[in-house]
């Protein structure tokens, strides 16, 4: 152990105090010369000649010198420090070059550390929750009612929970809005009811105060567990919340706890939209809860498996449950779904990461796949730019190695030049990262998951620090090697000064340029479908206009909106009022937004057979159909006679219509909510009108199959929505007013247009397509720049050639055509491979693409010309230099 | 093979050996080995040098800055606790190899 200190100890002095040791060296030795010296003259020798016998014996100083400095075994340190300063001379007296080479090599790392942190925050990292590999989310599912996957009904939870064997604990929430009043201004809010179970399988328990007990569960009470970020919002520290009162939907609760600031739940962008929960109450289970039915799944089940339980295992076992429940349905139910006789009760276990990555993955995947491709690209640019630089270079390495420079150490200079160029990269890289992750996650659609976790971490840094490490070796080894090949066989026969390049090195760079040109061909494709598919999915027509409309969400809180008088008066007095502000046209109300989250039902038609169909339903009041702009097919839309009960009348879409009476005239005919059974006291409605179909996002592949009817009564939950002359947003501010004006603590809920809610469907495809297409630029960029530096060192090589040529009468466009040819056979080939390549790689991305050809041929055609037009455009300047080559000059040089 | 590439190696265990006795500065030496090989190893001070700097790396010797009889400044070296160590298993190892060496080379004729 003391040696070892020692022996440090030591390097570090031979490293740091170079200069003493060189002295005491120096001493040392002249020491023996002159004892040696002294020995000579006492044995009779002249002091002339004792001095030279005593160097003689030493046998040359330097020598000796520089052994002992071997000896100290930090050599290698002293040369890398060498190595680094010759790099920074070198690199020094080429900046251009070394600009470019570093500017490039900046853009794609830092393009890659941005993307590789989004991927890794929303895809791998683990969440803030302990043990998360064991936390399951677990779903029903009745795909006849076109519900693959829906969270759980209250009872079959209930059963699930107490049978099944898997599991540690189990716990659901549900997510809901709450108007928040009591501390600062009244406003809306995500929050959630969960069973006090639910945090007993996060794992997690408040930072302050307490959470739920088992008694909440059952029985109702008013408490109210905040989020940190809440907490401190409204009270300015945890602890100054515990104890405090809020009012949610006018109702007192009492705040008991405060989660940690690193607890964020629901995730947002899992499979059933919720967004992350600003407070927690207890579920409270109530009457409506405990039925046993088959039309309420609102509940999520989250559960922890016990040790050694796989989640394949629990996926069987609650499968197994759900078929027994099912078996034990009460007679009623079971009457009640003969008339569904494709009805079926599934259920799915499936890890909580999936619950929230199952959308975004394959994107995600995808972008990470392109901006490596831009590292690909970038390194082989670079590797030829390092082409060229080692190629003037040829002598000097001929030379060295001719005076005993090993290989290795050759490699170890070109490396460590790499290594320089990239770390510079690199470090700019992280700037640039910086920079742009912030315009990214801007950008981002809202539903991506974990945006707000996206950052700067050690994780991205590490990322970092790998890719400057291993990009040296792509763009160093290749080119190195070819040259140092090249240079002990031919430079030192004196040819160096004027040979071509060797067919070897032609055709590594040459084949570096294909390569670019045909990854760029694969990333424009790409961008270019997602280009195309977004512009068919922006040019969709939904069915209805959504210009000029402006939507505003009321809920009024049942505490104070107790009976429909009530409500009913709220909102005719609000309706009357809109009519006075300006540019207003037309006023209306639905429950919902034709791309909302409407109510869905089994609904049963007349006729033989009494045919049975899911469908949306949307409650319509006022003007509404017509303010949507809803195409009218046949029939009639609502009348102001036809609403509040006075008659029991709905407009269907044509592709229901087609469903239901398929060639019949659907005027007059009559459909009813839920099944024709004796235990079902839903009136029958009358068809009164047919319009075209509505579409719920602009990607959807298939129309919604709606029903619209007008409630018998105001609900208390409503979308008003008004059609203005100009733009509606500007009449947003009076809207509110008008609220506030009527009911002060009324929290007024978003008010946005029409457009921007449909445009907001598109805003995960917007991402991508905007994403992919800066990266195809990116890319095309890079591929030119490959091909103009190729042409323009090709084009230097050969300038003794093309100086023979015109001096033999060549024209100046003859030598036009030869860089042209090349320039062409490059791309061409570039081209040709990147097609190849692209047939492959579209059919792995079809799933992304709306109403699009993954083999659209416009897209591949447009996208091979403009390859080849930039590809000209880059030789436009080493045109330019043949174009004014003097021959006598260039033969001169000779 | 020259003969005296096999003593070479050893030149580290004949300076440990010696400085194992007392103290010596590089002069010192180079003149104790040269007599106590009587010649024949023809390790100069041109070796005894950098032999001398590495096995100070390797922290078996130690260097110090004295005055000396002669009122200059000289580096003598010492042995180290670790250096008496590895003299000792060099000492033990070269008695293996020259015992096994010698039983080939030069049998004892009985």
């Amino acid at each position: 152990m003391m040696r070892l200190v020692r022996r440090v100890q030591l390097r570090l002095r031979s490293l740091f105090f170079r200069s003493n040791l060189e002295d005491e060296l120096k001493d040392e030795l002249s020491d023996y010369v002159q004892h040696e010296t002294e020995r000579q003259v006492a044995s009779g020798a002249s002091p002339e000649e004792a001095r030279r016998m005593a160097l003689v014996s030493l046998g040359g100083v330097q020598r000796v010198k520089e052994e002992c400095r071997d000896a100290r075994g930090v050599r290698w340190v002293e040369t890398s420090v060498n190595d680094v300063r010759f790099a920074f001379r070198t690199l020094a007296k080429t900046p251009g070059l070394t600009i470019i080479i570093v500017g490039a090599l900046a853009f794609c790392i830092g393009l890659n550390a941005a993307m590789f942190s989004v991927v890794d925050t929303v895809l791998f990292r683990p969440l803030p929750l302990p043990d998360q590999d064991r936390l399951v989310s677990v779903t029903e599912g009745a795909p006849a009612l076109g519900f693959p996957v829906m969270p759980f009904a209250a009872p079959d939870y209930w059963f699930v929970s107490a049978n099944s064997r898997s599991f540690a604990s189990t716990g659901v929430y549900r997510n809901r809005e709450y108007e928040i009043a009591g501390a600062g201004e009244p406003r809306r809010i995500d929050g959630a009811r969960v069973s006090a179970s639910l945090f007993e399988v996060l794992e997690v328990r408040p930072a302050a105060g307490r959470a739920f007990t088992q008694y909440e569960d059952e029985h109702s009470a008013r408490l109210v567990v905040l989020s940190n970020g809440l907490a401190q919002g409204l009270f300015g520290t945890s602890e100054k919340a515990l104890g405090r009162t809020l009012l949610l939907d006018r109702i007192p609760y009492q705040v008991i706890g405060v989660m940690p600031a690193s607890f964020s739940f629901p995730i947002r962008g899992s499979r059933f939209n919720d967004d992350p929960a600003q407070l927690f109450v207890p579920v409270s289970w109530d009457s409506e809860d405990r039925k046993q039915t088959v039309s309420d799944f609102d509940y999520s089940m989250m559960a922890r498996l016990r040790p050694n339980v796989t989640v394949q295992q629990a996926d069987a076992e609650v499968r197994a449950l759900i078929r027994r429940l099912v078996e034990n349905y009460p007679t009623a139910i079971k009457q009640m779904l003969q008339h569904l006789p494709k009805f079926s009760l599934e259920s799915e276990v499936i890890p909580f990461r999936g619950e929230f990555t199952g959308n975004v993955e394959r994107p995600l995947i995808l972008l990470l796949a392109s901006v490596g491709v831009l590292l690909l690209i970038g390194c082989s640019d670079v590797a030829n730019l390092m082409f060229t630089r080692m190629g003037a270079r040829r002598r000097e390495f001929a030379v060295r190695s001719a005076l005993g420079a090993g290989f290795w150490r050759l490699t170890q200079q070109t490396l460590t030049e790499g290594l320089i160029l990239s770390t510079a990269g690199g470090a700019l890289g992280l700037c640039i990262a910086r920079w742009t992750l912030p315009v990214l996650i801007h950008f981002a659609p809202e539903t991506l998951p974990r945006a707000n976790e996206i950052g700067l971490d050690w994780r991205m840094a590490a990322f970092v620090a790998a890719v400057t490490l291993l990009t040296p070796i792509m763009f160093c080894v290749v080119p190195f090697v070819n040259t140092l090949r090249t240079a002990a066989t031919t430079q030192l026969h004196g040819e160096g000064r004027t040979t071509t390049q060797s067919r070897r090195e032609r055709l590594t760079m040459s084949g570096a340029v294909v390569l670019q040109f045909s990854l760029a061909f694969v990333l424009l494709t790409t961008a270019g479908l997602l280009l195309r598919s977004f512009v068919n999915a922006k040019e969709t027509n939904p069915g209805f206009e959504p210009e000029h409309v402006i939507s505003m969400r009321i809920t009024l809180p049942n505490s104070t909106y107790k009976t429909p008088a009530q409500i009913t008066s709220l909102f005719n007095r609000l309706l009357t009022q809109l009519t006075v502000l300006p540019g207003f046209r037309q006023s209306g109300a639905i429950s919902d937004l034709p791309m909302g989250s409407s109510s869905n039902v089994i609904l049963t038609a007349d006729g033989a057979g009494r045919h049975t169909e899911r469908a949306d339903y949307l409650f319509c009041l006022g003007s509404s159909l017509r303010i949507l702009g809803v195409h009218l097919l046949q029939g009639r839309l609502f009348a102001p006679d036809d609403y509040l009960g006075k008659t029991h009348s709905a407009v269907i879409t044509e592709g229901m219509a087609k469903r239901l009476w398929p060639g019949q005239n659907p005027i007059g005919r009559h459909i009813k909510f839920g099944v024709d059974d004796p235990m079902n006291d839903q009136p029958w409605l009358t068809v009164i009108g047919v319009v075209a179909d509505v579409k719920a996002t602009l990607t959807s592949r298939s129309p919604r199959v709606l029903v619209f009817t007008t409630p018998p009564d105001w609900i208390n939950a409503m979308e008003i929505i008004v059609r203005t002359s100009g733009n509606p947003l500007s009449i947003a501010k009076e809207l509110r007013q008008q609220i506030a004006r009527i009911d002060p603590n009324l929290a007024a809920g978003r008010i946005e247009t029409v457009d921007e809610i449909l445009g907001e469907s598109l805003s995960a495809e917007r991402f991508r397509t905007w994403l992919l297409t800066c990266f195809a630029v990116v890319a095309i960029l890079l591929a030119t720049l490959g091909i103009g530096g190729l042409l323009a060192y090709n084009a230097a090589q050969r300038r003794q050639e093309f100086g023979v040529r015109i001096a033999l009468g060549a024209q100046q466009w003859d030598l036009l055509g030869l860089v042209v040819r090349d320039c062409l056979r490059l791309s061409a080939v570039g081209v040709v491979i990147g097609l190849a390549a692209s047939l492959a790689v579209a059919r792995t991305i079809s799933g992304l693409l709306y109403d699009t050809s993954p083999f659209d041929p416009g897209t591949f055609a447009s996208v091979s010309f403009t390859l080849i037009l930039f590809a000209l455009g880059a030789s436009i300047f080493p045109i330019w230099r043949v174009m004014h080559i003097n021959p006598v000059v260039s033969l001169r040089t000779e | 093979m020259k003969p005296n590439d096999l003593v070479q190696g050893t030149l580290g265990m004949l300076i440990l050996r010696m400085l194992a006795l007392e103290p010596m500065h590089g002069w010192a030496l180079s003149q104790r080995l040269k007599q106590m090989s009587k010649d024949v190893l023809q390790t100069g001070p041109g070796s005894l040098y950098p032999a001398l700097h590495k096995l100070e790396q390797e922290g078996w010797i130690t260097a110090e800055w004295l005055v000396s009889d002669s009122r200059r400044r000289v580096k003598f070296y010492s042995l180290t606790k670790a250096g008496r160590k590895q003299l000792e298993r060099q000492t033990a190892d070269w008695k293996r190899l020259s015992g096994a060496i010698n039983a080939i080379v030069a049998p004892v004729k009985g």
